[in-house]
């Protein structure tokens, strides 16, 4: 009785079950996301700068520049200097420092009758260093994403145009890049900075235009590829405009790409800023920028070096960050590591 | 092959053109005089044009420092007077070129080397780590480096000297690690990820098949196929070799090109600004020319056209 | 009867992924006796590749090989090896074609010498011998004015011809057996023909063992000797090529033969197999294929079936072969071979 059930002809039982798609259905920006969670660097780094942004917008309510400007120029010589001093007994951070003239290492802040802790120190006017690096770190983050954000806009058009049009237009349009790279960007940044004088604006300005190459590059060789592809041949067929197809088919498919190269762009932009104030071409005094805080502060290297190392310090970490997270993001926008 | 070079040269030579026109016509816009002494009398700044040439139409001086150039004569100095702008940078520029050479064989042997181990234990403990370094590596501009070796190895440890040029070897050390430490890193990270997809290779597999032993796989046929890209690299990191010695060559206080580059920016030296620029157009220029002919030398896929 | 050169039992290949453990291969059991041609033919994921890179060592990292396997060649287990013990089996005892030759040779090495490469290791020739064997060979596989092209590097070359400098790899060091993966699956029609030429004369000349991947049944057709037929980590039928083409037992067999065009096929008659095959993270646990076999029975989809023998070479895994079962009517096109094989082997043996 039993075997005879057992052996009933019951064909296909679960057709549904066949044809099912094993993994559970994401979106592209989930499944991007779940891939990028898995590098625990990327991830770190997310989080870091997530940080540093809330904490550049948020100081803006306690730290002026203005602020961070003022000094007293009558008690210059009691705040001058001063090393970093927690408050606790922290070596190298317990305000313990030599005076010039002498080897011994004494309590600057004792010495001088000062009875406010600097967490990081006093620059050589007696202004509060961490006054110094918020604002500093504000407006070289300010210059870094505005020079970013004209590059993006600049860049992409450019490539978009040059690897759409293709031809004689793409031609002169890749010539034109051939040229600029033939001049090292630093030069190329120093010129345009000389042309536009000093100011924000301008620094902003010198840096988006040195930056642009990289990303038009990119985009025009994501643009040759895409336009290739049979949705944009579809797109084509069924009667669209050029421009309509490439804004609305190509940019998104190249959306990993462009925010690959935009984590590579900013801290590309946070160096020539820094590179442009230790040229005496960046951001005039009093105002700080992180560039000008170290070169500022290089002369009195030997002396006070935590002048120098603090903005210097955080400017590697925050470019750090955005390095790992474009690598991460690189791998996550990569198919092939789908499965891996 | 010559037909090739011979093409790239004439490209490179009309490139330099483009960019010495633009850099000319540039100078002619930036604002400010190169007469700072507030001394200067009218009548003596109109001498001073004079000899300088300043006086007579822009098209003419164009026309002039073209043909002065094609004589090697890039004008004369503001700042030195009386130095030409080739002697100047003629004296400097084994310097700078020292320098750059030298920090690119070393970084790129580093690169090479711990691009190489980081792809053979991929994945593991030492490729995390080489990876972190490495993009540190990257994220730390040239300049901020050298303020940071100049304060550890020639104040803090006193091990080796902290400015100037010629007189030992060791005053070479630190500023080559500087200047070195990016191309390693950027290396690095790309004989890494070309080893990676060659090791992954359907020819290595067939190579592995052959059962000549893991050892033998790598060195006859991963090295050889994940290093020709690096070529490729030589160029960009050129580039970013020129923008590092100028900084670090200031703060060394090496009497290199970079460092008159950066002094003439304040002085508004237009000469030594427009010879600097066309000598960095050239040297990059040609560096890329030279990566190229190797890269169709080496392998065999490239076919010049 | 010779003894087998190669004999695979109980295989298990394991995969370690992010989403889990892939049981690529699930107990396979097959051998190979000298000369001759066995031919494993499945579908894309049934584990025949995998199969095939065990037998060389040379599946990625993350696969493991279960401890109950063997793959004995003569006295030794090669299941058990390290990677250092591979070296003196492959190539020389065991020698690969792949699958795409655009790909698999060194671009940046002369083809004479990746040639060479394998008979200075193995055969303990000098760079000079090798060099001149290497010329000898490649006039045997038929690579024409082969003096002139030894230097030649592979962009220079057709596939047809590439894949022909593979083949004289893959016999540089006189291998017992080659393994075929694939190897006229990346080429033209009129090229296909002429590379399966080439094995198949090399094999007669040097009666060396050929196991033959493909899911392409026109080429076993024309290459094999016996067949193994796998689905989803399993060989589900082995036996005679006549067998399997003509007297197939197994669902699955069936399936795939009704899904062969012949120069017989009626209009409108090709069958496809419904369903795709099971995710390998999760096995069933009956029989693999019942999901997508309209003759599956209750059992099926319970209980893994066993070899039920039909003939002295020839045996399937499917519960219909067991005395129990009901009698069930394969698909026309099937009931036709059988009739065919009634009529030309039955009554002669």
């Amino acid at each position: 009785m039993e075997a005879s059930q057992e052996f009933a002809l019951v064909g296909i039982k679960n057709e549904a079950a066949t044809e099912k798609i094993n993994k559970p259905t994401l979106t592209f920006w989930q499944s991007v996301w779940h891939r990028l969670k898995k590098n625990k660097l990327a991830v770190v780094s997310l989080y870091f700068l997530v940080a540093v942004a809330v904490f550049a917008i948020g100081s803006t309510a306690v730290v002026s520049q203005s602020d961070a400007n003022q000094f007293n120029t009558n008690a210059g010589a009691k705040y001058k200097s001063l090393p970093p001093k927690s408050g606790l007994p922290i070596p190298y951070w317990d305000g313990t420092g030599t005076v010039l003239g002498s080897a011994d290492k004494v309590d600057v802040y004792e010495k001088n009758g000062v009875t406010q802790n600097f967490l990081l120190g006093t620059d050589n006017l007696g202004r509060s260093l961490g006054k110094r690096v918020t604002v500093g770190l504000r407006i070289s983050l300010f210059v870094a994403l505005a020079a970013t954000a004209i590059d993006l806009v600049f860049g992409v058009s450019y490539g978009l145009i040059s690897g759409w049009f293709g031809g004689w237009v793409d031609t002169l349009m890749q010539r034109i890049i051939e040229v600029i790279s033939a001049i090292p960007t630093l030069v190329v940044v120093t010129l345009l900075a000389m042309l536009f004088g000093s100011g924000i604006g301008s620094i902003i300005l010198a840096i988006a235009l040195t930056n642009w190459v990289a990303m038009a590059r990119q985009v025009r060789n994501q643009t040759l590829t895409l336009k290739e592809r049979d949705f944009v041949l579809a797109a084509k067929t069924l009667g669209g405009s050029g421009p309509k197809i490439a804004i609305k088919h190509l940019v998104p498919n190249m959306a990993g790409t462009i925010i690959v190269q935009v984590m590579m762009t900013i801290p590309s932009a946070i160096m020539f800023e820094a590179v442009l104030s230790a040229i005496n071409l960046g951001v005039k005094a009093p105002t700080a920028s992180l560039g000008t805080l170290i070169a500022d502060a290089q002369q009195m290297l030997q002396y006070y070096p935590y002048q120098i190392l603090i903005p210097a310090t955080i400017l590697v970490l925050v470019s750090l960050a955005f390095i790992l997270l474009g690598d991460g993001l690189r791998d996550a926008f990569d198919p092939k590591m789908l499965d891996e | 092959m010559a037909r090739y070079i011979l093409k790239r040269v004439l490209i490179l030579v009309i490139t330099l053109w483009i960019v010495v026109t633009a850099t000319f016509f540039l100078m002619q816009i930036l604002p400010g005089t190169p007469y700072n002494n507030p001394k200067l009398t009218a009548s003596a700044i109109e001498q001073l044009n004079a000899t300088y040439g300043l006086d007579k139409p822009v098209l003419v001086q164009y026309w002039d420092y073209l043909i002065n150039l094609l004589h090697g004569d890039m004008g004369t100095s503001f700042q030195y007077q009386n130095q030409s702008v080739s002697m100047l940078i003629g004296q400097r520029l084994p310097i700078s070129a020292q320098l750059g050479v030298q920090a690119l064989i070393v970084g790129v042997l580093f690169g090479l080397w711990f691009g190489a181990i980081s792809a053979r234990h991929q994945n593991q403990k030492l490729d995390g780590f080489l990876g972190v370094v490495s993009t540190l590596g990257i994220s730390t501009p040239s300049f901020i480096l050298a303020i940071v070796l100049l304060f550890v190895f020639g104040y803090q440890l006193n091990w080796l000297p902290v400015s100037g040029w010629g007189d030992s070897f060791s005053q070479t050390i630190l500023p080559t690690i500087a200047l070195a430490v990016g191309p390693a890193a950027i290396t690095t990270r790309f004989v890494r990820s070309e080893m990676i997809d060659v090791l992954h290779s359907d020819y290595i597999q067939l190579a592995r098949a052959k059962g000549i032993g893991e050892a033998q796989v790598i060195q006859k046929h991963a090295y050889r196929n994940s290093m020709i890209p690096i070529l490729t690299l030589i160029g960009p990191m050129t580039a970013n070799l020129l923008t590092g010695s100028t900084l670090v060559e200031n703060i060394f206080s090496i009497p290199g090109i970079g460092q008159q580059f950066v002094s003439s920016i304040p002085t508004k030296d237009y000469p030594v600004i427009m010879g600097t620029t066309i000598i960095y157009a050239l040297m990059l220029m040609v560096m890329i020319l030279i990566t190229d002919i190797l890269t169709a030398i080496v392998d065999p896929r490239v076919r010049l056209n | 009867m010779p003894a087998p050169v190669l004999q695979v039992k109980n295989l298990s290949v394991s995969f370690q992924t992010y989403a889990g453990v892939v049981k690529a291969i699930r107990g396979v059991d097959f051998d190979l006796k000298k000369g001759e041609t066995l031919a494993i033919v499945g579908e894309s994921g049934s584990g025949k590749s995998v199969t095939t890179k065990t037998l060389l060592g040379l599946n990625a990292q993350n696969a493991t090989v279960s401890e109950e396997s063997q793959i004995l060649l003569g006295e030794e287990n090669l299941a058990g090896y390290e990677e250092s013990d591979w070296d003196q089996v492959r190539g020389a005892k065991i020698a690969m074609v792949f699958q795409d030759p655009m790909t698999s040779l060194d671009p940046t090495m002369t083809i004479g010498k990746q040639i060479a490469e394998p008979m200075e290791k193995h055969l303990g020739m000098s760079a000079k011998e090798a060099f001149a064997a290497a010329l000898a060979l490649m006039k045997d596989v038929g690579i024409p004015d082969a003096d002139k092209h030894i230097n030649d590097y592979p962009h220079q070359w057709s596939g047809g011809m590439r894949q022909r400098a593979v083949i004289a790899i893959a016999l540089a060091a006189e291998p017992d057996v080659l393994i075929a993966d694939e190897p006229t699956t990346a080429l033209d029609v009129t090229i296909q023909a002429q590379i399966i030429n080439v094995i198949k004369a090399q094999q007669k000349k040097r009666d060396m063992s050929v196991i033959f991947i493909t899911h392409d049944l026109g080429v076993v057709a024309d290459v094999a000797d016996r067949v193994a037929v796998m689905y989803a980590g399993k060989i589900v039928e082995k036996g005679t090529v006549n067998e399997i083409f003509y007297n197939p037992k197994h669902p699955y067999t069936w399936g795939l033969l009704s899904s062969m065009p012949t120069t017989s096929t009626a209009l409108g008659s090709l069958h496809a197999i419904p369903g795709t095959p099971p995710d390998l993270l999760y096995p069933p646990k009956g029989d693999a294929f019942a999901n997508r076999n309209a003759y599956a029975l209750d059992i099926d989809h319970e209980k893994q079936p066993p070899f039920f023998k039909v003939s002295d070479t020839h045996e399937a895994a499917t519960w219909l072969l067991d005395e129990r079962a009901p009698k069930v009517e394969p698909p026309v096109e099937i009931q036709k071979r059988q009739a065919f094989w009634q009529e030309n082997f039955v009554k002669e043996g």
